[in-house]
């Protein structure tokens, strides 16, 4: 305690100095804390929409489908899959997909298409595929000759709302697929490589249309909870006993976008050391003027029987006094700061677009890693920078330093 | 000195009938190939057989050809493809689907895929490149030859319209008859072979009528084309190959 108050007082003697510092910590603290809540703001958003608009946090497959996907490789009994994902804690809702190529053609232009076969009900509770429908209607909750297609291929083949959409495909038993829609909704997920290629019907006219009885090709989950995904994903495992069946998170179906991302993440630690190695550099200035003007003090100290080890903890408290108030006052900048950005957080003047997401504007989110990562390195920083200056106090011979000074 | 000039004169003259026969010997194999399965008209009955891993079927179909520019295709059973039919006039092509009473045209980015889910691509069925024409050609050598076999390689024409970097051909010395042909892709690798087998005399024609086409990189696929019935050089209906007929029913 009378370390305490002596360290206190030190701290208090030089007024200017100890706020410099201050400004420096917290200045050091506030930009930590404010970029990672803000990249994780971000990267939460565009994971979110990543993942929520189409793919789904976690996806089920056969076996190797995602490495070479064929019409042949389905999940057989897919409604039973699906009642077993339905009973695994933290899941919020899953869907079944068909996928096949076809040629699709609208008043005699031809093109590649992907036919899509959606549930329209499960698909919008579970990616709000509806609010992606922006022209025309969703499709109807019953099976019916309708389909929507992506706006870019809506652009390619020529095609309005109302136009007779014809497919061309082989089904799974070899034969023709061959069936006409109408055309009532056009489709904008922001992915641009799906709007230029996919086509979207019923998935029980698609199961008929390629002969697939009670077959899907995938089934999108989404979870109660982005950050469990992991945990989700093993409990899907050990539910869903099959051998067949591949299940995925999104970190591992969407690799591409997963690497980019984390890749991004690694520039932002290295910006945050440069942060801290900074601040460090203003704490070492610091210490090594307070210690170098007290040698005469120290001198003092020890010729009075002041253990050395003493001075080493009265100079790492006095450092550490600064750093708690600078912490102390940075956590309310901070938090001020996250606040703003998480309620209204900058808009881009152009759009980015980040593994095809479309991003208008960025928002921070208030978590408490923003705070504990710098935190601690705020004070580890500051012990480490602080432990030399003041090891070289303790070692002061006082007879010395008392006569020169 | 006159006796040498004589010799070497000679000696040229035997080398020049030399050379001229074996390339009279060449360009003869390859105009009978040429001409194998094409004549002025023809009109026939073709069962086409696909085996794959998933599903095995047989499409009859009943086809007409019009020299090498248009040749008109209807399938007669099984009953889900009945009234499918392809014409193709040139290098254009048009499928008609009697399940939405639709004509599509095969744009030409489609050209490569398969025709009816078989081995055969769109671009084998309006192929009209000649061997003749768009080859140049040479005997070659292979592994393991058989006696009375002749080999012959093929290397297309930078301009030629032709997706294969090579054909080895395999024809027999008496006839001239093929025996198999071998399909090299870009990078010269081996893409699909075809067998020619069970040569009959038909429609005054003496050729193989069962044709396998076995593809590289599938596994336990390929194609088997059986000729039943064909007569060459009949009267044909000119309006046959039109896209009015496509659209009509049989």
């Amino acid at each position: 305690m009378l370390l305490f108050k002596i360290a206190l007082r030190n701290v208090l003697r030089q007024k200017r100095r100890t706020i410099l510092t201050m400004l420096t910590m917290g200045g050091g603290f506030v930009l930590c804390a404010a970029s990672i809540g803000w990249a994780d703001g971000a990267y939460g958003d565009i994971i979110y929409s990543f993942t929520s608009n189409q793919l789904g946090q976690i996806q089920i497959h056969s076996e190797d489908y995602l490495d070479k996907p064929t019409i042949y490789k389905t999940i057989v009994d897919y409604e039973k899959v699906g009642k077993q994902v339905e009973s695994v804690e933290g899941v919020k809702n899953w869907t079944p997909r068909i996928y096949v190529g076809a040629l699709g053609m609208v008043n005699q232009e031809v093109s590649g298409v992907q036919v899509v076969g959606i549930d329209p009900l499960g698909e919008d509770n579970t990616t709000n595929f509806n609010n992606m429908v922006t022209e025309g209607e969703p499709l109807p909750s019953m099976p019916g000759n309708n389909a929507l297609i992506g706006k870019g291929l809506a652009k390619v083949i020529k095609a309005e709302l109302g136009d007779s959409l014809v497919l061309l495909s082989q089904a799974a038993d070899g034969s023709i697929a061959n069936a006409k829609y109408e055309i009532i909704g056009i489709v904008e997920s922001g992915e641009m490589g799906g709007d230029r290629m996919n086509c979207y019907i019923d998935i029980r006219s698609a199961q008929q249309l390629f002969v697939l009885d009670n077959q899907c090709h995938e089934i999108a989950i989404t979870v109660e909870d982005i950050s469990s995904v992991n945990s989700v994903t093993s409990r899907l495992r050990s539910t869903v006993k099959s051998d067949d069946l591949d299940i995925q998170p999104w970190m591992v179906f969407a690799k591409s976008f997963y690497e980019a991302m984390k890749a991004d993440m690694n520039g932002l630690w290295i910006q945050l050391g440069i942060i801290i190695l900074l601040v460090a550099f203003g704490v070492l200035n610091t210490v090594l003027m307070s210690v170098l003007e007290r040698q005469r003090e120290f001198g003092l100290l020890k010729a009075i029987g002041t253990k050395p080890g003493m001075i080493v903890i009265q100079i790492l408290m006095e450092m550490n006094i600064i750093a708690i108030f600078s912490i102390i006052g940075g956590t309310v900048v901070a938090l001020g700061l996250l606040y703003w950005l998480s309620n209204y957080g900058i808009s881009l003047s152009s759009p980015m677009t980040f593994g095809g997401v479309e991003i208008q504007q960025m928002k921070a989110t208030i978590n408490l890693r923003s705070f504990i990562i710098p935190l601690i390195t705020v004070f580890a920083t500051t012990t480490v920078v602080s432990i030399f200056p003041a090891l070289k106090a303790a070692r002061t011979d006082p007879v010395k330093t008392m006569r020169t000074n | 000195m006159h006796k040498n000039i004589i010799f070497i004169v000679f000696l040229y003259l035997l080398a020049t009938i030399g050379n001229l026969s074996a390339e009279a010997d060449i360009d003869q194999v390859i105009e009978k190939i040429d001409q194998l399965y094409r004549s002025n008209t023809s009109r026939g009955e073709v069962e086409m057989e696909i085996i794959t891993p998933h599903w095995q079927r047989t499409l009859r179909m009943d086809m007409w050809t019009y020299k090498m520019e248009k040749t008109f295709i209807r399938i007669t059973s099984p009953a889900r493809e009945e009234g499918f039919a392809t014409l193709r006039i040139d290098d254009e092509m048009w499928n008609y689907l009697p399940q939405t009473d639709q004509v599509m045209k095969i744009p030409p980015s489609m050209m490569m895929g398969s025709w009816m889910g078989s081995d055969f691509t769109n671009d084998d069925i309006v192929r009209e490149s000649s061997l003749f024409e768009d080859y140049d050609y040479q005997f070659t050598e292979v592994e393991n030859p058989q006696p009375e076999i002749l080999y012959i390689k093929l290397i297309p024409h930078e301009d030629a319209p032709v997706v294969w970097s090579e054909i080895v051909l395999a024809v027999r010395e008496s006839d001239y008859l093929p025996v198999w042909e071998k399909f090299y892709g870009e990078n010269h690798e081996l893409a699909r072979t075809m067998y020619f087998r069970d040569i009959q005399t038909v429609g005054g024609k003496t050729i193989p009528t069962e044709m396998e086409l076995i593809p590289e990189n599938e596994e336990n696929q390929k194609t088997v084309v059986r000729y039943l019935h064909i007569e060459f050089n009949v009267d044909i209906d000119e309006d046959i190959f039109s896209l009015r007929n496509l659209q009509s029913s049989q």
